[in-house]
């Protein structure tokens, strides 16, 4: 089980068994080497379930999912499969997933990818087997340069400069920052 | 899960030598694991890192001998390769090791060559990591080898070619430079924009293939202008501006520590002269070091052994030419057919008196009498690797052999004796600790060579999924998923 947060900033408090912890990414660490979506495939059975998206030729990006409290994916889905769970996460379960792919329509975020390989659309867990290990997700544990981060979602809101675009793009332009 | 079910190795897809880790259930491998306490990566892993699960679980692996067509017995296989062995010319046998065989194994091969009198006995890293030792061979003192802790805390770095795709875990090395103190400078030679460039403060995008031109300039100007070097017919060269090149190697020279980290390709020109002049810049310039990345993991240390115990042996490119040229005809290669896909040489191999390839998975049938062993990777074998930065790692086996037999025993049982692995552990790391040959040469005379070096046609970014000139990859899940993208 994860550490859980007591009070978030706007003073209201979590339910009980709330994650209240998800991935991050400091794009100006990031080196685009993909041992994200390396890690998550070797842990989810050979499937990896992170979309990734380039940026010209500056950066490339994983997708995490967000887990969103109010879920497109989920209203979209006709099966039930993809659903909020009590603890804050949105889970896709195998058995009910046909591989329609309206969630993947659906998310705002582009971050469900409709690879069909195994007829089923890969959907970010957050590693929940590890996670029940008091372990971080396989993304974070893994990743190379230390761009991904597994932190209280209250704190990184907090902190808006990581929230920023890369500062590490803009420097290559205007307010170059050495 | 608790820690004594994680059992712990290193990972040799390339030089860097990270700590993998494995979960194990009653015996069996079941999943990777990340090596947190591991003072290189920080349990970090790369995506060729996680091969290293699917080296040791691969369905594919093959589990017989085979000669030819026909699975045999390990007695008959090796008992048709030393009879092959005592009749022939020892000029016509070759031996190849892989660059991933452990220090012992290397000792082993030098045994084998020595008892029957072959001098042609070459690593067979790839081509690049060969090319880059014999520059390493070429005296510079005093001249320091960069650890690979030092890049932390380190003010300038020069870094030459596209280090992240060749060892992706050095980027939070590379990030603390970047973002630790204002004023560091990371110079990136590489004539692609590509994920390292995205973190150079200086990007130097030359001409394709022409790095060591440009180091030869930073020679020049860091030198004081000592050496006799045309810096405009460099700049034509490598198609950046005089004012350029001179401003890049005042900064490298003048910030206090550096560290110069080179990845040998084959996309590059005359890798020998680039870590031989990267040698030169940490001479000249104080508080400077230096550091090679090889694609395969111990592509040193078994350099390092063969020359020390096999005397005047032929070099890898020599072997090559009388392999196409058809001199040799009986080759044993340790590790994998490091000549897949090399239609030349594949044409020789077919009319081979002798081919044996000791390797993990299934070869496609080239030489009808063609013997073929199962090998046990280095996860499942102990032993010894010196790594980039010259440090050896101790490893013992994380898995059974599981019929499979290491290079270690496939040679023993060709030599038929029963070697001492304790002792031979210590010859090893004696020979480790002596070092590579050092041959002398005149610094002027290779620095006109630079001159010499004409562009080649521009090339695609090197690929992460890709280490060497090796076919294993192409079984491994993460190769096939990105070749598909």
């Amino acid at each position: 089980m994860s550490e859980q947060i007591d009070v978030r900033i706007d003073g209201s408090v979590p339910r009980e068994g709330f994650y209240g912890k998800r991935v991050y990414l400091n794009l100006d660490l990031c080196c685009g080497c993909r041992s994200c979506a390396a890690a998550c495939a070797y842990g989810h059975h050979l499937q990896s379930l992170l979309g990734h998206s380039k940026l010209g030729n500056d950066a490339e990006l994983p997708l995490h999912c967000l887990h969103c409290d109010q879920p497109a994916c989920a209203a979209a889905c006709p099966n039930e499969a993809m659903q909020k769970q009590d603890d804050g996460l949105v889970q896709r379960s195998n058995f009910k997933c046909v591989g329609c792919s309206s969630c993947a329509i659906a998310c705002p975020f582009g971050v469900i990818q409709p690879d069909l390989t195994k007829h089923i659309v890969p959907k970010c867990d957050l590693c929940i087997d590890r996670l029940a290990e008091g372990e971080i997700p396989r993304c974070v544990r893994a990743c190379t340069s230390g761009a991904l981060s597994f932190e209280e979602i209250d704190g990184q809101v907090a902190d808006e400069k990581k929230n920023l675009a890369s500062a590490r793009l803009l420097s290559n332009y205007i307010g170059r920052r050495r | 899960m608790t820690n004594d079910k994680l059992k712990k190795s290193i990972c040799l897809f390339c030089s860097l030598g990270c700590g993998v880790c494995f979960r194990t259930e009653r015996h069996n491998i079941i999943a990777i694991d990340y090596d947190k306490d591991n003072p290189i990566n920080h349990g970090s892993l790369c995506p060729r890192g996680h091969y290293n699960i699917e080296l040791l679980n691969h369905p594919q692996r093959i589990s017989e001998p085979m000669i030819g067509p026909k699975k045999t017995s390990w007695e008959e296989a090796i008992s048709s390769v030393r009879a092959k062995l005592k009749d022939a010319d020892p000029a016509s046998v070759g031996i190849l090791l892989s660059g991933m065989a452990s220090n012992e194994e290397a000792l082993m091969a030098a045994k084998l060559a020595k008892t029957f009198g072959i001098k042609n006995v070459s690593s067979a890293g790839d081509f690049s990591d060969i090319e880059a030792f014999s520059g390493a061979r070429w005296e510079v003192e005093p001249c320091s080898i960069a650890k690979v802790e030092d890049i932390d805390s380190v003010e300038s770095l020069l870094i030459i070619g596209d280090i992240l795709t060749r060892s992706p875990i050095l980027s939070q090395r590379i990030n603390k430079v970047k973002y630790g103190k204002r004023g560091n400078k990371i110079i990136v030679v590489d004539p692609n924009r590509s994920h390292t460039s995205w973190f150079a403060t200086n990007h130097l995008k030359i001409k394709p293939g022409t790095e060591a031109a440009l180091l030869a300039a930073f020679v020049k100007v860091i030198s004081g202008d000592k050496i006799e070097l045309d810096l405009n017919k460099a700049a034509e060269i490598t198609g950046i501006p005089a004012e350029r090149i001179i401003s890049a190697a005042k900064d490298f020279h003048s910030l206090a520590s550096g560290v110069i980290i080179i990845s040998p390709s084959v996309l590059k020109n005359r890798n020998d002269l680039i870590k031989y002049y990267s040698k030169v810049i940490c001479n000249l310039s104080p508080n400077k070091k230096q550091i090679a990345f090889y694609s395969y993991g111990n592509s040193l240390g078994v350099n390092i052994i063969l020359d020390q115990a096999v005397e005047a042996r032929t070099s890898y490119f020599d072997m090559v030419k009388k392999i196409s040229s058809g001199e040799i005809d009986k080759l044993l290669m340790f590790g994998d057919n490091v000549f897949a896909g090399n239609i030349n040489i594949e044409k020789q191999m077919e009319k081979m008196a002798l081919l044996a390839i000791s390797t993990y998975f299934r070869q496609k049938p080239i030489n009808p009498s063609q013997i073929i062993f199962p090998l046990a990777s280095h996860l499942e074998e102990d032993g010894s690797f010196t790594l980039a930065d010259n440090r050896t790692e101790e490893h013992v086996p994380v898995s059974l052999k599981s019929g499979r037999r290491s290079n270690f025993d496939i040679i023993s049982n060709i030599l038929n004796n029963n070697e001492d692995r304790d002792k031979l552990k210590t010859e090893a790391s004696a020979m480790i600790a002596r070092g590579h040959l050092s041959v002398k040469t005149n610094l002027s005379d290779k620095i006109s060579e630079a001159m010499d070096i004409a562009p080649q046609a521009e090339y695609p970014p090197e690929n992460i999924t890709h280490f060497g000139n090796n076919d294993i990859v192409k079984n491994f899940f993460w190769f096939k998923v990105r070749r598909e993208a």
